[in-house]
This record gives C-alpha cells, sequence and structure tokens, in this order.
C-alpha cells in the first residue's frame, strides 16, 4: 500500500466525519431536510465508504479510535526513542573493547539494518507514521555513524558529509514519501553548498557562518524546483521545497541584515544592511503574494512571521540608537495598528470580491 | 520506484563509510606528519561517561603569545607580515577606519599547523605550562614545512584553523590602543581529541579513574603517568601507535 494512499484515506475519512457534523447541525436549523430515504441512503452509503477505508488504508473512522491512534503513536515515538537509546548506550559500553574492524562494521550496519526494516514496514503496509519515525531513526543512525567514523578514524571535519547525510535524506524521504525528512535533507544540502563556496574562496567550510551569503543560492534554486519541475513531484512535495528556500533565504537575509556582509566593496555598512532589509521586506511580501496565490497557508505564515521580523530590524537600525525607547516601543506599536488596518482593508477587499 | 531508491540510500552509506576508511588507511601509509612520544602532560584522558568503554585523549597545546596578546590568545609569531604571507588579505591598514569590519569579517582558513615539542619555545615559555607541546609556525604547503623542520621527532604537521583579527583595544585597562596592528589566533587544531584503538586500552584504561592530580599539585607539577606515541600521516591527521606505563624512573617533570 502506497503511503500517499494511506493520507488520501485518512483525509477522505476527515472529511466525511466533518460532512456528517455539518449536515446534522443543517438539519437542525431546517436549512437542509432529507427525506427518511434520502437520509438512510446517505448513511448507508458513508457506512460502506468508511469501511472500506479503514479496511484497506487502515483510516480512523470515529474520534475514540483517532484519539487512540494519538496515544499509541505517542506511545510509539517514547518507545522508539527508549530502543535507540539502548542500542547507543549499548554500543558506548562495548565500545573500547571493540576491533576498530568491528567498530567500522557496526557503523555500516545499524543505519543498513534500520534501512531495511523501514523497507519492509513500507512493503507491508504499515501505517505511514511508524514508517515516518523508522524512517527518522535511519537518517539519525547515518549522521551518528559517520560523525563517530570520523572521530575514531580521528579525521578533519570534511563538508562531504554534509552531502553525504543531505543525499541520504532526500533518498529516504522521496521512497517512502517522508516530508519531514525532505526538509531536513534540503536544508542540509543547502548548507553544503554554501560549504563548498566557502571552501572555494579559500576558507575553511566551518565558517561559513562568516559567509552566510552563500545560503542563497541554494535557497533559490530550492523554491525554483517545483517551477522548474512542474508538478512532477510526488506527495506534496513542492510545498516542501518552497518552505525550505524560503525558510533559509529569509534567515540568510536576516543574518545579513544584521552583518552586512559586503558583496562588493563601495557602500557603507549601514547603507548595505538597510538594502538588505529592504530586500528582506520585498521578499517576505512575495512569499506571502505566492502562498495565497498558491493556497498554502504554510507559505503565508512563513511570510508573514519574516516581515514582522525583517520590519523589527530596520525600524531598530533606524531608530533604536537616537530615539527614546519608550518612544520607539510607542512607534512600534503604531506601525503593528497600522499593519492591522491594512490587513482588515485586504481581507474585506478579499470577501467584497468573493461575493461579487 | 521504492527499491532503487532503498538501493541508492544503502550505497550512499556504504560508499561514504568506505571512502573514510580508505583515505584512513591511505593517510596511515606513511608518516610524513612526524611521530611524537607525548606525555600525560601533552594528552589527557578526557572525562566520558561511566556507562563508555571508549577512551579519548584531548590533546594539550599550547602557542607563544606576547605579555599583552595573552588575553586575545594571539600567536607572538602570527604577525601581518606572516597572515600575508599565509595568503589572509591585509590590503586594509590597521589604523583605517573600516579595519576591525574588515577583519573581522574574514572566515578562518585551513593550514598546516607545525608542533614543537619539548623545543625552545616550551622552555623560554613560563613554567605554568603543563604542555611542553607548542605550536610554532604555519603554512599552506606541509612539504616546505617539513623541509624548514626536518626533525620528525620533535616537529610534528597537523591541521589547524587560523583567523585574523584586528588587535585595537587594551581589554584588561578597557581603552583603545594608540597604534592598533593585525594579529591571528589559532582557532582550532584538528583533531582535538584522539580516540584510543581498543588495543591500548588496556595500557591507558587503569588511569580513567584516577583522580587527576594536576589540580592539588598544580598543572606545571604534574609528574605524567603514561606516555602514546602519536604519527600525522600523508593526510596530515594523526593516530595512536603506542603507549606505554611510566615507570618512576622514566617520569620526567
Amino acid at each position: 500500500m502506497d503511503l500517499q494512499q494511506q493520507r488520501v484515506a485518512q483525509s477522505r475519512a476527515d472529511r466525511i466525519a466533518a460532512f456528517r457534523s455539518e449536515l446534522a447541525e443543517l438539519e437542525r436549523e431546517q436549512g437542509l431536510t432529507l427525506t427518511l430515504e434520502q437520509r438512510a441512503h446517505l448513511d448507508a452509503h458513508l457506512q460502506r465508504v468508511l469501511t472500506d477505508l479503514s479496511r484497506q488504508f487502515g483510516a480512523d473512522i470515529s474520534e475514540p479510535g483517532k484519539r487512540i491512534s494519538w496515544g499509541m503513536r505517542l506511545v510509539s515515538l517514547l518507545g522508539g526513542v527508549a530502543f535507540f537509546f539502548a542500542l547507543f548506550l549499548f554500543l558506548q559500553r562495548i565500545w573500547g573493547g571493540l576491533p576498530s574492524v568491528v567498530q567500522v562494521g557496526v557503523l555500516m550496519a545499524v543505519p543498513l539494518g534500520l534501512l531495511a526494516a523501514t523497507s519492509v514496514c513500507a512493503s507491508r503496509s504499515v501505517a505511514s507514521y511508524y514508517i515516518a519515525l523508522l524512517g527518522a531513526a535511519t537518517v539519525m543512525a547515518v549522521v551518528l555513524g559517520l560523525s563517530t567514523l570520523g572521530r575514531i578514524l580521528n579525521t578533519v571535519p570534511s563538508p562531504q558529509a554534509l552531502l553525504v547525510w543531505g543525499a541520504f535524506a532526500v533518498l529516504i524521504a522521496y521512497a517512502f514519501g517522508l516530508r519531514l525528512l525532505l526538509g531536513a535533507g534540503l536544508v542540509l544540502l543547502c548548507v553544503w553548498t554554501a560549504a563548498i563556496l566557502v571552501t572555494c574562496e579559500g576558507f575553511f567550510w566551518l565558517s561559513f557562518f562568516d559567509r552566510i551569503k552563500y545560503l542563497l543560492p541554494g535557497a533559490a534554486v530550492l523554491y525554483a524546483v517545483p517551477t522548474l519541475s512542474r508538478g512532477r513531484n510526488p506527495y506534496d512535495f513542492d510545498f516542501v521545497f518552497r518552505f525550505c528556500g524560503a525558510g533559509v533565504g529569509l534567515i540568510a537575509l536576516l543574518v545579513l541584515s544584521k552583518s552586512a556582509d559586503l558583496c562588493c566593496p563601495g557602500p557603507s555598512t549601514r547603507m548595505v544592511q538597510t538594502l538588505y532589509q529592504l530586500a528582506g521586506l520585498a521578499l517576505c511580501s512575495g512569499i506571502v503574494w505566492h502562498g495565497v496565490r498558491l493556497g498554502r497557508n504554510g507559505l503565508v505564515n512563513m511570510g508573514a512571521t519574516g516581515f514582522v521580523a525583517f520590519l523589527f530590524a530596520c525600524l531598530h537600525g533606524w531608530w533604536w540608537d537616537w530615539m527614546p525607547k519608550y518612544l520607539f516601543f510607542l512607534l512600534l506599536g503604531l506601525v503593528a495598528l497600522g499593519l492591522l488596518t491594512v490587513f482588515r482593508r485586504l481581507r474585506q477587499r478579499s470577501t467584497e470580491g468573493r461575493e461579487a | 520506484m521504492t527499491r532503487p531508491l532503498v538501493l541508492i540510500a544503502a550505497a550512499v552509506v556504504l560508499v561514504a563509510n568506505s571512502w573514510a576508511v580508505f583515505s584512513t588507511l591511505q593517510n596511515r601509509g606513511s608518516a610524513p606528519g612526524g611521530t611524537l612520544e607525548l606525555t600525560e602532560r601533552e594528552v589527557r584522558l578526557e572525562a566520558v561517561s561511566d556507562d563508555s568503554t571508549a577512551l579519548l585523549l584531548g590533546l594539550r597545546w599550547e602557542v607563544e603569545t606576547a605579555e599583552d596578546d595573552r588575553e586575545y590568545g594571539a600567536a607572538a609569531w602570527l604577525n601581518a607580515a606572516k597572515l600575508q604571507e599565509l595568503g589572509f588579505d591585509c590590503s586594509v591598514p590597521a589604523d583605517h577606519p573600516h579595519a576591525r569590519e574588515h577583519y573581522q569579517s574574514r572566515p578562518a582558513v585551513l593550514l598546516y599547523l607545525v608542533l614543537e615539542f619539548d623545543g625552545e619555545t616550551s622552555k623560554r615559555a613560563k613554567p605554568s605550562r603543563a604542555s611542553r607541546l607548542f605550536a610554532v609556525d604555519a603554512g599552506r604547503d606541509a612539504q616546505k614545512l617539513r623541509a624548514r623542520y626536518p626533525d620528525s621527532a620533535r616537529y610534528a604537521i597537523c591541521r589547524g584553523v587560523i583567523k585574523p583579527f584586528l588587535k585595537d583595544r587594551n581589554h584588561r585597562e578597557n581603552r583603545p590602543l594608540p597604534q592598533p596592528r593585525l594579529a591571528g589566533r589559532i582557532q582550532d587544531l584538528f583533531p582535538q581529541e584522539l580516540f584510543v584503538p581498543s588495543t591500548l586500552v588496556g595500557t591507558l584504561q587503569p588511569f580513567r579513574h584516577a583522580p587527576d592530580r594536576s589540580e592539588e599539585k598544580g598543572e606545571q607539577n604534574l609528574t605524567p603517568r603514561y606516555a602514546v606515541t602519536l604519527s600525522w600521516g600523508s593526510r596530515y591527521e594523526p593516530w595512536l601507535s603506542g603507549a606505554r606505563v611510566m615507570s618512576a624512573a622514566t617520569q620526567t617533570k
């Protein structure tokens, strides 16, 4: 069974529950009255659909069932973390006595074993949540394994580890349809590109924090991937690409608006900071607009949060040093009120447009 | 589609781990970085949890600093001329209004460092320094450094990170310096901790839970109880090739 099918089935079961609840409300308000025959026919049909969804895809079709499922997920998360720690601490306990060859073997075998377990569970129609849990444990094992290998071999840290972790997380995400791992993998790959660009400039790769502008090309590519792939991405991955690209890009711009890392010699630090702040505000507005167009609340919320952060950075840069603090916060409050008025007008206009 | 992706993911893990092992084997094929026998004064057993049987040795190294540079951790030999030689952009004069921003925004660079063991620098240094291992030079070319320091039993070459900075304030007296100047500090030395292989764990294990006497006697009075042989290979990454318990007769201050 495909994980995407599980998600679609659960989504339909949720929609049916919402429909039944609204139908009951409409009948109470006498906005819609079905004949007994129509009602019986509808109930029988919905029950049949729900039974099929539950039998074929393991969807939760009742509220108590759903609550118990959440409890089971929580318990399995705690159990999974406990098992992981048990394995980790056991290995730590015997580690010193193991020959190097065995240590290397264990560091390779654990992630591969977890990968095989994830694959077997996916092929046996285990619920998507458990697959996600196993997938996350597999990626964690790869990260820990390679770091530990570097440690026992006394190697100099290499940026290529980021490539391995990122590529592995993305592969696992595509193999099992896991959005969270896709996000983690994409961010790692973005950091890897920044690290490589820093190395090309002749600096140590871990100094990429001092050259945070190098995160921007990777962020732009991530945001553009869904447009370039023209919807060929599976499982709602387009949103993850855009969300990660926007998130990394905004964080990089926010840091740049404070550090004013010069892209070219000439302009003063203050001017560069202002330019980055204005670019950040423009980008946030663009993300909100794009999010509204795509109907993606996640993008809208990220753009709005970013907008507030950049606005604060702008006002802080312009006013904080010379203005009395009480006046600064008063003006900040007035700006917030002004924004609320603008948002209210926008909402009103969009409601009027819909009614028209 | 799932199966090929899973196979590729497994291949990524296998290739990455195998590459790390292959590189290490290649590194350990020869020791152009030098071989030093260091004592407990230079390599200390690091505190690890009681549940762990793994042993880690922390490398204790020093750098000679000028008296007024102690608070900055600036190496005395890392002056503007040396930084320029190492490839840092020192084009902005130290007294330029934008010098501080310029040098603060310079990222660190990975270079080769020369570690001198029990040499002239440690004899010149104050007796409060326990370690006799001093970073004395740096360069972009390891072979040139080896030609300059040919004694591989006294000088080791390893990898480290150097960052320039502008020394423009006297922090102790909290006042700007009349003559700012460019300096450099060794930000990191790789690796800072050395993993003890299982073949040497038996020798060093008894000292793991023994009390650290340096607290009571002062670092400089520490009498080393063990010594380890450390070699730096063709990639200038180190490995432990031997360990021995120091008898009373061989213990040196």
